[in-house]
């Protein structure tokens, strides 16, 4: 998308009108005037957010994205490094570590071997952990990439670049850019929604922020006590007759202003009551899981009555299969300075079994080619280990932003596949290093984006979710 | 197709903005900007980047060419021009811009560009860099130049200004730009009766003398200023700088001029006598976000800070995205990287304290206090105890009946003895009145026993399963006075319950008697002494107070009087011999623990990164940059013989974080330090530690933290004084051997997940054989033990640390320093400029990475704009001064237009932020000019500005379209109708209380919680907040004063687009959404507003038609029409009937209120929550 494109969403609203003719009139609760709009003049764009076409016909139609915040050990999970095990209590030698920033230990810590068993499995022969048997069950439908690498070591500035392209906030998150560069399929629920299961995200509302660009593009949270978009539910007292009457008198009163006034904005805003209205019933029916089979209920591993990565992953389905452009779950937790391997055990208790599922799930509805599924942190974490007395730890790992582990299926992705190699001691990368920005390069690729030339023009110049960097990963694409 | 409608819109827009005609060319309206985004990212001002050595943006060059020879530009010849040729070009490898690039010129760009060089390619200086010139007013009738102005661009497009809007509209437009409120039903009605010709001159008056107006425009700058009441990023942990909010309302409100208003804010650190309020006004920039994440390096995150502060004095005064020099020269606007860090320099070298706010009435409580606490030092020998009373034999005691009564009620029992029996199992907490109708005579003492009996759990005396009890309080009252207690003594006390606890009328504290060797089951007793005789008549009370809690209550008592018949004078002759013989043992046990110190002051002493200063009374003071790997240096020379330890006393400072010792700053508590490792070398070899003690010692995290992790080898573990910030703490190293050394050298390492080093301490050796240790007492007090002839003051000194420290006078100890805890001031984040012996030097960031710092920069202006003026300090307010100086060409337009922007929703120049070669030229370049020259000249008044701006016709226009304007002008640049516009999140939220009449108009102070759901804060924000929502007024407060979160911002603001505070936002964004339906139709305010307006409406006197009409003027300042209110009647009507039949849900919805007019306050509720989701309601028009 180019700048002059960006541009003629601002002539929108008030254009609109003209080009349509004044007066819309008295609409039903069911009437769709949105469309109704849409379907005015083809080539107007009277919605930021009306379907757009990408660059070029992308693979994917979804995102799924399952942040795994605090990050993982990829050397307890994804990278296993038997040499470690021989060094375990040495230190790393200086060559290794000179130079390198690290946020709680010093570089002279000691090696820790790896805390896990890992075994081959599938047809593609990949190695995983124990710590997770699903995954293990599946790993001939994902990508796995051992060589991811990002620029920050600190959670919060490390969530909003791999989110954002930029470490301090106030740029547009990833699914910003994908609903800017897609608009919305959906015609009530929000084309980018934000779950959070675990303990609280380091990097805040920044990491579904829109940032620079219209407010439209923000995520909308979807949460897990009480409404679970806010104030999707009626107050006490309001029943759907009175809304729909409050409605219609919203929509018999705003007519006769716009008649008066000519002001466009009227109409959007009456659009955005219908759309609304409509929420008031998709929300609570997407969240009600009593249509999902028992079968389905067990593959995840879900109570459908208590949030949970679990009930998180399955609703990020339920929403793709109704047209949400993409699905952010934040699940944080990983961050294991201490005791690696019981908080690794119980994060991946938490969502092995339902990233898996819906994997699995996603496959057999014959959506999985068209959604894209990641999973992964910010970084990765230190081969040394991390005890601190003063701190009461020990048997943690720190930060490490130069080697890492994600993995991606569906959508485009190349199954069955490995990507990249860390040394023997999971610390550099030594083959097909792939950067925070290539990974973001080559999602818009699936979703049919040329990552140079999906820009927004702010502050006098054009942005990128890449910066000036990045490149798609060809070798992961199917 | 979709092309084609690019094609089509690009066109559009192109025409509609460039505004190109055969008359005129203008290089920088018409040229320029095709230069700049087509050719200049290569061919700009950056060098690094700069493709074929060919410069465009300057004549010269361009007429040069570059490395292929050929002139890129030859006036008056285009075809000649290399670089149309390859403008024009469809080869591949010739052609510009590069296909790589996929930008594309139009045939009207190529159009121009030959045009100018035919005309001769001459180049201008770009508008916004040339000083405004004072344009001729057009010759018009108007009496306002805007009018003359805007009604000349106006006639060149054949377009005619809309009549002025309607009164009421006009008023409500009024009152919500320069209040940003909709004017009160009584303002309302006051103005459309006021029949006079200067009613809205008056009126506008009226809005400018209102404290509201800098509220209204206090929020506008803080967006700018990205105030927050947090930190931002992982912890966004809470902060205090609303100190500063309420400056700028205040600022606002005088009309402070805006030249002032801005030094301020930069600098008002450096003004000459710098006042608290010029101090707090430094908090501009202090508003960026402080990141406290455990593994970070607080210096990169003090770098970006300043990174955010360029960027936000770029947009704020200069209108330049400078943030683009961070890493590279400005690829379109004449700006080098260098320049963007001599600029930083400026900025760069200030400090970034707590200042506290000195408040009268605190400073007269704590002197207050602290004479009531050196009346109670004063006092302390009369408190010394004599002797045990169990063991007084001279008291003859006497046991009289009772009458009790027990809170919560229980049954007693009086036994045989007198004595009181409990039932076994007690309340958690108790209250015993205990009355004496028998006791006559006169008493001195009084005997509370805890007795143990069988029935008891574990036998008692107290009646929790380990026998034990508190008793916290006894209080006796004599003919219905208080009578006053001297002294309390028990026989047996517990650790930390002493005797006197129970007297010292505190509840917190108390009298136990689970007392380590000693066997609980067993009589206790408490002996309390009256101050004066009590002469009883039969009206004496006890009242024993146990408020412990786990059923710490005794289980059998007896109370007893008695009197003594020792000679008063003869008992405080004993008590002073007593005191005395303790003070001198006291003083022996001291002196011989307590060794001879003697201070080094050292020769050197050095660090990575902070300044240590000697200061006159030789301890050392540490200023400057900290990190979480801290050095310091000592260079002691050659000190005295024999030395068997060092001491180290971290000493408070009130300059330091926490007052001190320490200097953490973030993550840990502020003042906090840890010293990891304590090394000595002596003529270049290690000397060995042998063990070390410490005066106190606590850990933030984690537990250990005495001083002998400081010798451990291990630097994450170390001494640290958590808790202790504001006091002196000491720590005492003792050498294996007995030293004397030419050379001796002194590290100490200092630092955890987070910088903590020492702020400021002092070294002392002794020479003293034995077990040296670290000692309580004050160093000074130290120091006089040893003194041979003490002045009668100095043993003064001692006796009152003796008594401060006797445990004997435990309870009073702590009493006393209660009252000596300093006050709390509140305080706000400042600048403070560095002192000049220790400057911070600003790098040249190679790409702007902070980890590639190169070559240092003097402070130093933008060369492109003004020089700085003479006789102002190369320092931050001779920058402050620069940026408001006459002779910059740039600050005044920013300004002005942002105000413009604010009544009319689009800023003469659209890109508010960016007056740079990539912003949108000006619709009105004259009227700019004029009006930027003008705000100057009248003193920089924004009152001035903006009612020259609202006095206007322009601006008094009516809003509604019309298809001429619609036709020629749709975004309605050229201002032929007046403004309209959603107003923003807070004015909304502020427009639905203000209609509801339940607006508190409460001013400034500490932020408050407006309700809102839970989850907002708590879910999937790190360490989740509890928002605590605030009650009575403070719920409905104006929306300035909402609790700003970064992280999870207040939804309501949110979804109406409000910022985050997270960067400076010039330009808000005005989305329309459904969630914003859904807030209007469901948040809690709203339906609070929605129900204090429906309550007001049940209850006025009226016709249903002239409370609907009520309605409208409270919504929407004006009445309705009749087909409305024929709408909203017969919906108030169905309503109403369908409540009548539905009282559950009447009553929901009615809120407070009697029940027999539910259905009508239900009813008449729904009313306003539908008025309040018009569009128009949240409509400035």
């Amino acid at each position: 998308m180019n700048p002059i494109q960006r541009s003629s969403f601002e002539v929108t609203r008030r254009h609109f009108l003209r080009d349509c003719g004044v007066g819309v009139g008295k609409m039903a609760l069911a009437g769709l005037l949105a469309e109704e709009i849409r379907a005015q003049s083809p080539g107007t764009q009277v919605d930021p957010l009306a379907p757009r076409p990408p660059h070029f016909p992308g693979k994917a139609k979804a995102v799924i994205h399952l942040f795994m915040a605090g990050a993982p050990s990829h050397l307890e999970l994804f990278d296993f490094k038997p040499a470690l095990s021989e060094m375990d209590g040495k230190p790393l030698p200086a060559s290794v570590t000179e130079g390198q920033r690290l946020a709680f230990i010093r570089s002279d810590a000691a090696v820790m071997g790896p805390q896990f068993q890992f075994a081959k499995h599938g047809q593609s022969g990949m190695e995983i952990s124990e710590a997770l048997p699903y995954l293990s069950k599946i790993v001939d439908d994902i990508c796995l990439v051992r060589s991811c690498h990002t620029d920050q070591f600190n959670h919060a500035p490390a969530q909003t670049f791999f989110q954002t392209g930029f470490a301090v906030p106030g740029r547009p998150s990833i699914g910003s850019w994908v609903t800017y560069g897609l608009g919305c399929e959906t015609k009530d629920l929000p084309a980018f929604v934000v779950l959070s299961t675990g303990s609280g995200i380091s990097g805040g509302s920044g990491l579904w922020s829109s940032g620079f660009m219209p407010s439209v593009y923000t995520g909308v949270r979807f949460r897990n006590q009480g409404d679970p978009i806010l104030n999707v539910s009626n107050p006490a007292g309001v029943d759907a007759s009175l809304q729909r009457d409050t409605i219609d008198l919203v929509s018999d009163l705003s007519r006769k202003r716009l008649d008066a006034t000519g002001d466009a904005e009227i109409s959007t805003r009456l659009a955005n009551y219908e759309m609304a209205f409509r929420m008031q019933i998709s929300a609570p029916e997407l969240m009600d899981l009593r249509g999902e089979s028992k079968e389905t209920l067990e593959l995840y591993g879900c109570d459908p009555a208590v949030p949970s990565f679990a009930r998180a992953c399955l609703l990020a389905r339920r929403m793709v299969e109704r047209g949400v452009r993409f699905v952010n779950i934040f699940h944080e937790g990983w961050d294991a300075h201490s005791d690696v391997v019981g908080n690794h055990r119980g994060n991946c208790k938490t969502t092995d079994q339902a990233s898996a599922a819906l994997i699995i799930d996603l496959r057999n509805r014959g959506l999985l080619d068209e959604t894209l599924v990641v999973w992964g942190g910010e970084f990765g974490r230190t081969p040394m280990v991390e005890s601190n007395a003063a701190l009461g730890r020990s048997r943690g790992r720190d930060h490490h932003p130069k080697a890492y582990s994600m993995w991606m299926a569906g959508g485009g992705i190349r199954a069955g596949w490995t990507h990249g190699t860390t040394d023997e001691l999971g610390y550099n990368i030594v083959q097909d290093p792939v950067h925070v920005h290539d990974i973001q390069a080559t999602l818009l690729h699936c979703l049919g984006f040329d990552h140079e030339r999906l820009t927004y023009r702010a502050q006098g110049r054009d942005y990128r979710l890449t910066d000036v960097h990045g490149t798609v990963v060809q070798s992961i694409l199917a | 197709m979709r092309n084609s409608f690019v094609y089509r819109l690009a066109l559009l827009l192109f025409c509609s903005t460039l505004k190109a005609n055969a008359d005129d060319l203008s290089f920088s309206r018409d040229v320029r900007p095709i230069l700049s985004d087509m050719c200049f990212s290569c061919h700009g001002p950056d060098d690094k980047g700069r493709k074929g050595e060919l410069l465009l943006s300057d004549y010269e060059a361009a007429v040069k060419g570059g490395e292929s020879g050929e002139s890129a530009i030859v006036p008056g010849k285009p075809a000649l021009s290399e670089m149309i040729r390859r403008i024009r070009s469809n080869d591949p490898d010739v052609s510009m811009p590069p296909p790589h690039t996929r930008k594309k010129l139009t045939l009207e760009q190529i159009g121009i560009l030959e045009r100018w060089i035919s005309e001769g390619a001459k180049y201008e200086k770009h508008w916004a860099f040339a000083a405004p010139v004072k344009p001729a007013v057009p010759l018009s009738d108007f009496r306002n130049p805007i009018d003359a102005f805007v009604n000349a661009e106006l006639a060149k497009k054949g377009l005619k200004p809309s009549a002025e809007a309607d009164k009421a509209t006009l008023f409500r437009r009024l009152s919500l730009d320069l209040v940003g409120l909709p004017p009160s039903p009584e303002e309302l009605a006051r103005y459309m009766a006021d029949d006079s010709p200067d009613a809205y001159e008056k009126a506008v008056e009226r809005f400018l003398d209102s404290s509201q107006y800098g509220e209204r425009w206090a929020r506008k700058w803080l967006d700018l200023a990205r105030y927050a009441d947090t930190n931002g990023y992982e912890k966004d942990r809470g902060r205090t700088i609303w100190p500063y909010r309420d400056w700028v309302i205040r600022a606002l409100n005088a009309d402070m001029p805006f030249d002032q208003f801005s030094i301020e804010q930069i600098a008002g650190d450096l003004l000459p006598g710098a006042t608290v309020d010029q101090r707090i006004a430094t908090g501009f920039h202090r508003n960026t976000m402080l990141n406290e994440e455990g593994g970070i390096d607080p210096l990169e995150f003090r770098f970006n800070a300043m990174v955010d502060r360029m960027a936000t004095t770029g947009a704020t005064w200069l209108g330049l995205t400078l943030q683009c020099c961070q890493c590279h020269t400005h690829k379109y606007d004449p700006i080098p990287h260098r320049e963007y860090y001599a600029m930083m320099a400026f900025l760069n070298n200030a400090d970034e304290p707590d200042l506290e706010l000195p408040n009268r009435e605190q400073e007269r409580g704590a002197e207050d206090r602290r004479a009531r606490a050196d009346q109670l030092v004063d006092a302390l020998p009369r408190k010394w105890p004599i002797h045990s009373p169990t063991e007084d034999s001279s008291i003859a005691w006497s046991v009289p009946t009772i009458s009790v009564s027990t809170d919560p009620a229980e049954s007693t029992r009086v036994l045989d003895d007198g004595s009181l029996l409990f039932p076994p199992s007690g309340p958690a907490s108790s209250n015993i009145e205990i009355k004496f109708p028998s006791l006559r005579g006169k008493f001195t003492h009084m005997r509370v026993e805890a007795l143990t009996d069988d029935s008891l759990p574990g036998r008692g005396p107290g009646r929790t399963p380990h026998a034990n009890f508190v008793l916290s309080e006894v209080e006796v009252r004599n003919n219905g006075q208080k009578v006053n207690l001297s002294s309390g003594l028990a026989n047996v006390e517990q650790f930390g319950y002493s005797a006197a606890a129970a007297i010292d009328g505190r509840m917190e504290t108390g009298w136990a008697v689970h007392a380590d060797g000693k066997d609980i089951h067993t009589d206790k007793s408490l002996t309390i002494a009256f101050d004066t005789l009590l002469d009883a008549s039969g009206d004496t009370q006890v009242l024993l107070r146990q408020q412990h809690g786990s059923q710490h209550t005794i289980g059998r008592l007896k109370i007893s009087f008695g009197t003594s018949d020792t000679d008063p004078a003869e008992l405080e002759q004993q008590r002073r011999e007593s005191l005395e013989r303790a003070f001198a043992g006291w003083l022996e046990q001291q002196t011989s623990s307590t060794a001879t110190w003697q201070v080094v002051v050292p020769i050197k002493a050095t660090s990575n990164l902070p300044l240590l200063t000697v200061q006159p009374d030789s301890s050392i003071f540490v200023s400057g940059d900290i990190t979480k790997a801290d050095t310091y240096k000592l260079d002691l020379g050659k000190t005295i013989a024999g030395i068997t330890a060092i001491r180290l006393e971290a000493l408070p400072d009130p300059r330091l974080p926490g007052r001190g010792p320490g200097m953490a700053y973030y993550e840990g508590p502020k003042g906090d330090f840890l010293m990891g490792e304590f090394q000595l070398t002596a003529d270049g070899e290690p000397v060995k530690i042998a063990s070390a003690s410490q005066s106190y010692a606590k850990n933030n995290f984690g537990s250990q933290a005495e001083a002998s992790y400081a010798i451990d080898g291990d630097p994450e573990t170390g001494w640290s004084c958590a808790q202790g910030q504001g006091r002196a703490h000491e720590a005492v190293f003792r050498l294996e051997k007995p030293l004397t050394a030419s050379s001796l050298q002194l590290t100490m390492m200092f630092g955890r997940h987070y910088a903590c080093s020492l702020g400021r301490f002092q070294i002392s050796v002794t020479k003293d054989s034995g077990e040296v240790q670290a000692s309580k007492l004050p160093s000074e007090v130290q120091g006089l033990l040893h003194k041979a002839d003490r002045t009668v003051q100095e043993n003064q000194r001692l006796k009152k640390e003796f008594l401060l420290h006797a445990p004997e006078l435990a309870t009073y100890r702590a009493k006393i320093e209660e009252l000596r805890r300093p006050p709390s001031f509140l305080t706000s984040l400042v600048l403070q400029e560095r002192p000049v012996e220790n400057p911070r030097a600003t790098h040249i960031h190679h790409r702007g990475e902070w980890t590639q710092p190169t070559e240092t920069v003097e402070p130093a202006v933008l060369s492109v704009l003004n020089p700085m003026p003479s006789g102002v300090a190369r320092n931050r307010l001779g920058f402050a001064k620069w940026l408001v100086s006459r002779e910059n060409p740039i600050t005044s337009r920013v300004v002005v237009n942002r105000a413009w922007a604010s009544f009319f929703g689009r800023g003469i120049v659209k890109t508010q932020e960016d007056f740079g070669f990539q912003g949108t030229p000006p619709s009105h370049p004259q009227l700019l000019d004029w009006l930027a020259l003008r705000f100057m000249e009248e003193g920089w008044s924004f009152k001035k500005l903006h009612r020259l701006i609202v006095t206007s016709k322009t601006y008094r226009q009516a809003s509604n379209s019309n298809a001429i304007g619609e036709e020629k002008d749709p975004d309605n640049v050229l201002l032929w109708r007046g403004p309209r516009m959603r107003l923003d999140a807070e004015e909304v939220r502020d427009a639905a209380l203000r209609s509801a009449g339940i607006l508190a108009d409460k001013m400034y102070g500490p932020s408050v919680f407006p309700p809102q759901p839970p989850s907002v804060t708590t879910e999937g924000t790190y360490g989740a907040m509890t928002w605590t929502t605030s009650s009575g007024e403070d719920r409905y407060r104006r929306s300035l004063y909402t609790f700003t979160k970064r992280t999870a911002p207040f939804a309501f603001g949110n979804t109406f687009d409000a910022p985050s505070g997270e960067a400076c936002i010039v330009r808000r964004d005005r989305s329309n959404t459904p969630l914003q339906a859904l807030t209007m139709l469901n948040d809690v305010t709203i339906m609070e507003s929605a129900q204090a307006l429906g309550k007001h409406l049940a209850q006025s006197n009226g016709t249903t038609e002239q409370r609907i009409a009520e309605a409208f003027a409270r919504c929407f300042s004006r009445s309705p029409n009749p087909d409305e209110l024929a709408a909203v009647q017969a919906f108030y009507q169905k309503q109403e009937q369908r409540f009548a039949s539905a009282p559950e849900s009447a009553k929901s919805l009615s809120g407070d209120g009697p029940d027999d007019t539910m259905s009508v306050r239900a009813a008449w509720t729904a009313v306003a929550r539908a008025l309040m989701n018009l569009d128009e309601f949240v409509t400035k028009r």
